[in-house]
C-alpha cells in the first residue's frame, strides 16, 4: 500500500469515507457557527457608544419591520384612529390621524383602502417600506445587520459548504462510476445543505443589538410591569415603547378592542396558493422530506 | 427596652407601596428612600427586575405579611414564616411589618384583616404569636394597627393601651397606620391625638398613609382614593410628636397617574415637614 493511497481520501472505504465525511461536516459547521458570531460582532467603538431608540426603532430592533408596523397598528387602535375586527381581521379608520403621529402610523392609516385594502395583513405588507426608514440609523448604529454585511456574511458561509458539498459529490460521482452505494454520502450533502441554511440565515442583529435590546429591556423593567398590569395612565409614548420593546402581548389593556387587536395581529395571513410565503428577514428553511431506505454504502 | 434585633431605629425616608401598576411611576419619581412590597405577592425565587433595579439605586425594601393572622387563636403557620423569611433575607429588609389582626378562624380564610377583641385574653394570644413569629424571623418586626369598621363588644382597654402593651410585651416596632388610626377614631368616636401621645412613638419604625372615602356616614380606608385632609392633619401631629424615621403612600387601587401621584407624595412630605417644624419650634421654645 503506497502512502500516496493512503493520504487520497477519495480512495477511501465507503464507510471510512463516511466517516471523514461527518468530520470534515461537522468541522466546516463550527467554523460556520464561529464566521456567524464574528459577523455579528460590532466594532468596538460602537459598542462604547450609548444608544438611544425611540418606540419604533426598538420595535424593528426586536423584530424588523412587521414589528414595528404592528406597533404603529396598536398605536392607532390604542388612541382611537382605528378599529378592529378580529372576525375578519380587518382594521378600519375610526378617527384622524394625531398630529405628530410617525411616518409608519401615516403609512398604516394610508394604506387602509375601506372594502379594498383593509385586512390586517394587507395593511402590514402596505406599511413596510415606510418601516424600513428608521433601518439606516440603527445599521449605522451598529445594531442591525446591513444588506451588505448580511451578503457578505452568506456568501462566505455558503462558500464553506460549498467546498464541502463539492468534496462530496465529487466521491458521488467517483462511486456511481464504480457502481457502489451513494445513498448515505447524499444524505450528508442534504444534511450539510440544511446546516448551511441554519447558520447562514440572515442575520437580523449585531451582538451589539442583542446587548442593546437587552439593555432596554432592563432599563425598562417597570414599564413592563406597569404595561402587564395597568397600562390605562402610561403616558402615550410610553405605552408606544413597552409596545416596541415588549410586543402587543405585555400590554393589559382590558376593553375588547385590544384583545381583537391581539387576535388580528396574531391571525395567520390569507392563504393564496397554499405555499408558505416566507419573506422578509427571518425566514429559514426546512428539510423537504427524508431519504428513502435501501441506501446505504458509499463507493469505495 | 428593645432587643437587638428591633431597637435599630433606620432613616427610610419618603416611600411607597410597590405594586405592579405603579412601577413605572415609582421608578420614575427620584427620593423614595424606600419601598414596601406584599410578601405573599412576591416570590423569594424571581424577584421582579424593576424591585432590584430600585434596591440598586439604593432604596430600601421593607416586606409587609398580609396573612401571618397573628392575632388568631393558632399560632403562626411555621410555612409562611419560613416564606416571609426567606423573602426579607432576598431582599436584605431592614425588617418586616405585618398586622395586629386575624384573617382565619376555624379553617376559614376571611380574605381580610379582622379586628381583635380588646381582652386581655385576646392580648396574651396575640403576644404568644408575634414572639413565635420573631423567634422565627431573621430580621425584625412590625406591627401595625388596622382599620375596621366594627368592634367586638365588652373591650376590657382601648387600642391605644391594647397596642402599647402588645408592643412592650413582645418588644417589637410599631407601624403606624395614620389612616387605619384616622379611620377608627372617625368611625369608633374616640381622639386620636390622644391615642399617638399614649403609644410608645420610641417604637416607630415607619408610616402608612393611604387614601379612602366616606360612605353612609362612615370612613371607608379604600387605598384607592385620594388622601383625606384629616388623614394628612393626622400626620402632621405625629410629625409634631416625634420625628419620622420614614413615610409611605399605600395605593392598591384606582391607580392615578404620575401627577396625581407626585402631587399625593408632596403632600405627605408637605404635612411631615409642617410637623417637623412645630416640633423643631417646641424643643426650642422649651429650651
Amino acid at each position: 500500500m503506497s502512502f500516496a493511497y493512503q493520504i487520497n481520501p477519495f480512495d477511501l472505504p465507503g464507510p471510512e469515507f463516511l466517516k471523514l465525511y461527518i468530520i470534515i461536516l461537522l468541522a466546516a459547521s463550527a467554523i460556520a457557527w464561529i464566521v456567524r458570531r464574528q459577523s455579528l460582532r460590532a466594532a468596538e467603538s460602537l459598542a462604547m457608544r450609548r444608544i438611544t431608540v425611540d418606540a419604533y426603532e426598538a420595535a424593528y430592533l426586536r423584530g424588523g419591520p412587521v414589528r414595528a408596523v404592528d406597533t404603529a397598528i396598536a398605536m392607532l387602535v390604542q388612541n382611537k384612529t382605528l378599529a378592529v375586527s378580529s372576525q375578519k381581521n380587518t382594521l378600519s379608520i375610526k378617527g384622524g390621524l394625531p398630529p405628530g403621529a410617525h411616518p409608519i402610523e401615516a403609512a398604516v392609516v394610508q394604506a387602509i383602502v375601506p372594502g379594498h385594502l383593509d385586512n390586517v395583513h394587507g395593511i402590514r405588507a402596505s406599511a413596510l417600506p415606510a418601516a424600513e426608514h428608521v433601518r439606516p440609523r440603527l445599521e449605522r448604529s451598529g445594531l442591525i445587520v446591513s444588506g451588505a454585511d448580511a451578503r457578505r456574511f452568506k456568501l462566505r458561509i455558503w462558500m464553506i459548504f460549498l467546498a464541502v458539498m463539492a468534496f462530496g459529490l465529487i466521491k458521488i460521482y467517483i462511486g456511481i462510476s464504480r457502481d457502489r452505494p451513494v445513498g448515505f454520502l447524499i444524505m450528508l450533502l442534504g444534511l450539510a445543505a440544511i446546516i448551511a441554511l441554519v447558520i447562514g440565515r440572515r442575520p437580523h442583529r449585531t451582538r451589539l443589538g442583542d446587548r442593546a435590546l437587552d439593555q432596554l429591556r432592563e432599563e425598562n423593567a417597570a414599564l413592563h410591569a406597569t404595561a402587564r398590569t395597568h397600562p390605562q395612565r402610561l403616558a402615550g409614548t410610553d405605552v408606544a415603547l413597552a409596545l416596541g420593546l415588549f410586543g402587543v402581548e405585555a400590554l393589559a389593556f382590558q376593553d375588547g378592542g385590544w384583545s381583537d387587536l391581539k387576535r388580528t395581529l396574531n391571525s395567520s395571513p390569507p392563504s393564496t396558493s397554499g405555499a408558505m410565503s416566507c419573506g422578509g428577514s427571518s425566514c429559514s428553511s426546512g428539510c423537504g422530506g427524508g431519504c428513502g431506505g435501501g441506501c446505504g454504502g458509499c463507493g469505495g | 427596652m428593645m432587643d437587638e434585633r428591633g431597637a435599630k431605629r433606620i432613616d427610610l425616608g419618603r416611600g411607597i407601596g410597590w405594586r405592579p401598576e405603579l412601577a413605572h411611576s415609582i421608578e420614575r419619581r427620584a427620593g423614595l428612600g424606600f419601598i414596601e412590597v406584599v410578601a405573599e405577592n412576591i416570590s423569594p425565587e424571581s424577584v421582579p427586575r424593576a424591585i432590584e433595579r430600585l434596591r440598586e439605586r439604593g432604596a430600601q425594601v421593607i416586606a409587609h405579611g398580609v396573612t401571618l393572622s397573628l392575632g388568631g387563636a393558632q399560632l403562626p403557620d411555621p410555612r409562611r414564616l419560613a416564606r416571609l423569611a426567606r423573602i426579607s433575607e432576598r431582599l436584605n429588609a431592614p425588617f418586616v411589618s405585618e398586622h395586629m389582626a386575624f384573617v382565619r378562624a376555624g379553617g376559614m380564610e376571611s380574605g381580610h384583616l379582622l379586628p381583635l377583641e380588646r381582652t386581655r385574653e385576646s392580648l396574651d394570644i396575640l403576644v404568644e404569636n408575634v414572639l413565635a413569629a420573631k423567634a422565627a424571623l431573621p430580621v425584625p418586626l412590625a406591627l401595625e394597627n388596622i382599620a375596621s369598621l366594627f368592634e367586638w363588644p365588652a373591650a376590657e382597654m382601648d387600642e391605644a393601651t391594647f397596642i402599647s402593651e402588645a408592643l412592650e410585651r413582645t418588644d417589637t416596632m410599631l407601624l403606624l397606620d395614620v389612616s387605619n388610626l384616622y379611620a377608627n377614631a372617625r368611625n369608633h368616636a374616640w381622639d386620636a391625638i390622644d391615642f399617638l401621645r399614649r403609644v410608645p412613638l420610641e417604637r416607630l419604625a415607619y408610616v402608612h398613609i393611604a387614601g379612602g372615602i366616606t360612605r353612609r356616614g362612615l370612613y371607608h380606608d379604600t387605598h384607592a382614593h385620594a388622601i383625606p385632609e384629616g388623614a394628612l392633619n393626622l400626620l402632621e401631629e405625629l410629625s409634631a410628636l416625634a420625628p419620622l424615621p420614614g413615610v409611605m403612600l399605600e395605593r392598591d387601587d384606582h391607580f392615578p397617574d404620575e401627577t396625581e401621584l407626585a402631587l399625593e407624595l408632596d403632600a405627605i412630605a408637605d404635612a411631615v415637614y409642617r410637623g417637623a417644624r412645630r416640633r423643631e419650634s417646641y424643643v426650642r421654645t422649651c429650651a
